[in-house]
């Protein structure tokens, strides 16, 4: 984890080098209002800004969180689970800076090859993310794939804690039919030991959502997955909701 | 294959992912050649200079344009596959070439190889098996003879098909190849 202010990270960026040519027809950047990726002497650093519009077309209550925010949140709650997601430093309620991470998204992997080896524990985890979260947006240009570890890293989590429940993750589709027999299996994860221990009040420090139908519907989503124990199960909630 | 204008395009949107240094432009100069332009000397950049050495070129420019040559020789679509799925980062690399036959040939330009002593699948198997085939100068026709199997199950374990364990050991003893598992 990189420890700068937000003032350290705008002036890093400011010192670097902006990539135009890398962000042009990049399939998982294209919705946001404006987006840059800067090489700096930290890594190259991925900077966001959503307008009014982006929140209008995608039905976010504003009032209640933004973009730039429920992407903070989002990541805040991974950190103190344990998930691996790139870090984020929200700016102001339009603005998230983050690192990037040199993986091939779902889209490009997937495509490419049809084989994507992926891991029981590592989908138990990220589909406990996305649930808890109400991931609502994904799919397969909004993950990562670590090839080295066989291992999906959740990305672009903007599209999160809305008062409805998320929709099933493009990479759990994936695997669900490629493990079908092994769906059931127990799994222990302490990123799920993690998540159930979170008391309501830590979750609300968290995630400071305004809107009071969102903030119960993250927290009930969040005691949802106490008793789930298997990839089938978290698939059941997706299912029955 | 002489790359198209959206080719190159793409190309440079990878590269430019998997890179330090930024990239001016990427133009045709003439029909086998392009000139990279670069708006600095790129020498802290060592992702860059690793993936050039797929190319035939060199510098210009006090070190800031590289001119690529015989581009129509070059697999613009792999290379630019390449660089989207490694980024140029070593662990990628290693595992892409382990599935990928583009990307093998690619990484064997820039002096990388396959880890010949771990293979992790068939295709991996049969590529060190043809590979001493071909160092031997045996043909199929002789391999099945040494072994006893047809030349058709041979041509189907060269195309990366499944091989029985028995037949897998009768080709390794036929090469003098040895066959080791260990924990």
């Amino acid at each position: 984890m990189l420890i700068y202010t937000n003032k350290e990270i705008l002036s890093l960026i400011k010192q670097g080098v902006r990539l135009d040519l890398a962000t042009q027809n990049y399939p998982s950047r294209g919705q946001t209002a404006k987006q840059e990726l800067h090489q700096t002497s930290i890594g190259k650093l991925f900077l966001k800004w959503v307008s009014q519009r982006n929140h209008e077309e995608c039905q976010i209550d504003v009032r209640s969180g933004s973009l730039a925010e429920r992407e903070f949140w989002a990541f805040s709650l991974a950190k103190e689970i344990g998930l691996l997601v790139p870090q984020v430093w929200l700016i102001d309620e339009s603005t998230t800076v983050q690192t990037w991470l040199d993986y091939p998204d779902g889209h490009i992997y997937k495509t490419s090859t049809g084989i994507m080896e992926l891991k029981a524990k590592n989908i138990f985890e990220c589909v406990l993310f996305d649930w808890i979260t109400g991931q609502v947006d994904r799919h397969d240009a909004n993950y990562l794939y670590d090839l080295k570890n066989c291992s999906v890293i959740p990305v672009d989590s903007a599209h999160s804690f809305l008062k409805y429940s998320g929709s099933l993750p493009d990479y759990l589709h994936l695997y669900e039919v490629g493990h079908t027999p092994g769906l059931n299996d127990k799994i222990h994860s302490d990123v799920h030991k993690k998540l159930a221990g979170l008391s309501k009040k830590k979750l609300n420090t968290i995630v400071p959502l305004r809107n009071t139908n969102e903030r119960l519907a993250f927290t009930q989503r969040t005691d949802q997955i106490k008793r789930i124990t298997s990839i089938d199960g978290l698939i059941g909630l997706y299912r029955s909701k | 294959m002489k790359p198209t204008k959206e080719m190159l395009d793409a190309f440079a949107n990878a590269l430019q992912l998997s890179i330090k240094t930024k990239i001016i432009e990427i133009v045709p100069t003439t029909d086998d050649e392009i000139l990279i332009s670069f708006d600095k000397n790129p020498s802290d950049d060592p992702n860059l200079f690793k993936f050039l050495s797929v190319f035939d070129g060199g510098w210009s420019d006090n070190s800031r344009t590289y001119k690529i040559s015989n581009t129509s020789q070059a697999d613009w679509p792999a290379l630019k596959l390449f660089l989207q799925v490694t980024r140029m980062n070593d662990g990628n690399i290693s595992k892409w070439i382990e599935t990928n036959e583009a990307a093998l040939k690619i990484a064997a330009k820039m002096g990388i190889q396959p880890d010949q002593k771990n293979p992790k699948n068939v295709q991996h198997v049969a590529r060190i098996v043809f590979q001493k085939v071909k160092k031997e100068g045996i043909t199929l026709r002789k391999l099945a003879a040494m072994t006893g199997l047809t030349q058709s199950a041979l041509c189907n374990f060269k195309a990366g098909g499944d091989i029985k364990i028995s037949n897998l050991v009768k080709i390794a003893n036929a090469l003098k190849l040895k066959l080791k598992i260990t924990e």
